[in-house]
């Protein structure tokens, strides 16, 4: 029998001890963890691999029940009949021919063509079903209350930091981009821009402890406001004499330092921007075709800041349509489709389709049946991944049985997760180079589900 | 002789406590810690076109509401308007937050936040009381109108509530809405 714990018997210094080790064993796991990736490079008699994971987060939760609909009779009956004014006309559907086949037939929304066209030349696949989760969860668990469930399901702002941080069950620290940057900096030979982008301001995915994410807005690097004149320059100048001025305080000589040394990134980045190659392949004019584009951009300069890992996010809000959903959501959904098969393009003329991958991600998906002109909050959700390096053409992962009341249903057609993001993203980060070994360093609660591998990358 | 002397007091305080105990009765009910007492309605007297109108629909007539002092009981009340009903959602929800400090608000559809709202918690605190009339066939809070509230869930601590208002259809311009989130 194991000696129960009892706090009375941890005396101060003990405590105080057990925490230095814990948190000395953490930064040392972690710091062997970097070493090991150091030699793997130092043994990669290719040395010039280079790979960047792109992350589309979908703000304010995609109806994903609408991109991707059963196709068969029976089924799309069953569906329309769900989904009454939110169910798409049939003849709208554009087919697709999965590799692997779960007995159904599915046809994509008729504002996707261009990501129809990429799953049809095996660029990419779609995850059904993925959501947050503590452990595996089942129908009757959940109405027992039997098991944890993420805290705040459906929820904006905490399932969206949830999907970024991949630990639901714990406060917020860091996010799984951030936590992936942190151990695969070492990849990246002295690099002058941090590996962690994003094209759409502050977000939890890159948080990390020792990468920090630097912010390139759609049209290219932020400047200070009232630098642009000849008068600007000379007022940057004199904020760089001031921010590298030497401190007593720690605190203000890591600001001047961080400062100076965006200024500096900035104005780097700006003029590689400027003399790079421009891209021919067109983007989409919006918001995410901007971010899409710019990404291809920065990809294109890379090997200038001795970058051979990036990770980039890019952001597109207004999927939590309550209402007018049909129209909005085609929108939308050409919007997305549109930019990402420009992306994939632009890839492939840089030359580096193999080594880009994107994949999507969102708050939660939304219910099954209309609330007579929307959907409301959800929580499994279908995603798509799409790269040279995609094993595509096929539908990973199980596609919930679209019952109202049925076994994955937690009312109204909120699917319980039958794939985690922990296993998704873990998919992902073996392909970005992390050992099955340092999996858990990324996504700590990985060992509690059963698929580390989801088969989606080659 | 102090032993006697303290014994003498012993039983006079025992009397006291007894007689004090007998002359109280039985124990009322109390409301659970925390709760807030929003509106007093006990008071107030209700025209007869009210009383006709809350025996009517989801009206709540204070004439007859005998669960007083409850932070919900107020909602849909013939002296209010849907303004007051979302401020007093709002409030309930606050009264949540104080008893469950931070875990968030409840979350979910509307039966299910209903449910936790009205004593399936784990303090089995009764913020409304189940069989208010603003809580329909269903489980769901219904607005003055009958229609089921919109409990759009911003974050654990803001909740967005909206009456879909007199057309009975939400998201159109006669709605009312209390704390109006971002545009997501």
């Amino acid at each position: 029998m194991n000696p129960s714990f009892n706090p009375s018997d941890l005396s101060r210094r003990s405590f105080i001890r057990s925490c230095c080790a814990a948190v000395g064993s953490t930064g040392l796991l972690s710091a062997m963890a970097q070493l090991r990736l150091m030699g793997a490079v130092a043994g990669d008699s290719a040395g010039d691999d280079y790979k960047a994971l792109v992350c589309v987060f979908l703000n304010g939760g995609n109806d994903a029940n609408n991109l991707i609909v059963p196709y068969d009779t029976s089924g799309y009956n069953d569906y329309a009949a769900a989904r009454t004014t939110l169910s798409l006309p049939q003849s709208t559907l554009l087919p697709i021919t999965p590799l692997t086949t779960d007995g159904r037939s599915y046809g994509l929304h008729g504002s996707v063509g261009p990501l129809g066209e990429l799953f049809a030349a095996g660029k990419l696949a779609f995850l059904a079903n993925v959501g947050t989760l503590i452990v595996p969860t089942t129908r009757a668990q959940y109405e027992a209350g039997s098991v944890p469930l993420p805290p705040q399901l459906f929820s904006h702002n905490d399932q969206q930091v949830q999907w970024q941080s991949s630990v639901p069950d714990q406060p917020f620290t860091s996010g799984w981009g951030g936590r992936l940057a942190d151990l695969i900096n070492a990849f990246n030979e002295n690099p002058t821009l941090s590996m962690s982008i994003s094209l759409d301001g502050q977000n939890s995915f890159q948080v990390g402890k020792s990468v920090s994410q630097f912010a390139v807005n759609r049209t290219g690097v932020v400047n200070l406001s009232g630098t642009g004149s000849a008068a600007g320059g000379v007022r940057l100048e004199a904020l760089k004499q001031v921010m590298g001025q030497e401190n007593q305080s720690l605190f203000q000589t890591a600001f001047g330092d961080i400062t100076s040394s965006a200024i500096d990134t900035s104005a780097l980045l700006g003029e590689a921007l400027e003399n790079a190659p421009p891209i021919t392949t067109e983007f989409p004019e919006g918001r995410l075709g901007d971010q899409l584009s710019m990404i291809a951009q920065l990809i294109s300069v890379a090997p200038q800041f001795g970058l051979k890992r990036q990770v980039f996010f890019a952001r597109l809000g207004g999927w939590d349509l309550h209402d007018t959903q049909i129209d909005a959501h085609a929108l939308l959904l050409d919007e997305i489709s549109r930019g990402l098969k420009s992306f994939y393009d632009a890839t492939v003329e840089l030359g580096c389709e193999d080594a880009v991958t994107t994949f999507s991600a969102s708050d939660f998906g939304r219910t099954f049946n209309t609330n007579g002109d929307g959907s409301d909050h959800g929580w499994g959700s279908h995603h798509l991944i799409m790269g040279g390096a995609v094993r595509g053409g096929d539908i990973y992962g199980t596609m919930p049985v679209l019952e109202i009341n049925g076994p994955d249903d937690t009312g109204r057609g909120r699917w319980i997760p039958t794939t985690s993001v922990d296993e998704y993203a873990a998919t992902l980060a073996r392909w970005f180079g992390v050992s099955d070994t340092d999996l858990p360093l990324v996504l700590p609660n990985l060992g509690r589900f059963g698929t580390p591998d989801l088969g989606f990358m080659l | 002789m102090n032993t006697t002397r303290t014994a003498w007091i012993a039983v006079l305080v025992g009397l006291i406590l007894v007689i004090g105990v007998w002359r109280a009765g039985p124990p009322r009910e109390q409301p659970q810690p925390g709760i807030h007492v929003l509106n007093e309605f006990s008071s107030r007297e209700l025209s007869d076109d009210k009383a006709a109108a809350a025996s009517e629909g989801n009206l709540v007539s204070t004439e007859t509401d005998p669960l007083l002092g409850l932070v919900g009981e107020g909602l849909n009340s013939v002296d209010g308007n849907a303004a007051d009903d979302v401020e007093i959602l709002t409030e309930l929800f606050h009264a949540w937050q104080t008893n469950f400090p931070g875990q968030g608000n409840p979350v979910g559809l509307n039966a299910e936040i209903t449910r936790a709202l009205t004593g399936q918690n784990p303090l089995r605190l009764e913020l409304i009381p189940p069989d208010h009339p603003a809580i329909n066939e269903t489980g769901q809070l219904v607005d003055r109108w009958g229609t089921p509230f919109e409990f759009h869930q911003i974050s654990g601590a803001h909740m967005e509530i909206r009456s879909a208002g007199p057309d009975r259809v939400l998201y159109t311009a006669d709605d009312v809405v209390g704390n109006p989130g971002p545009e997501f």
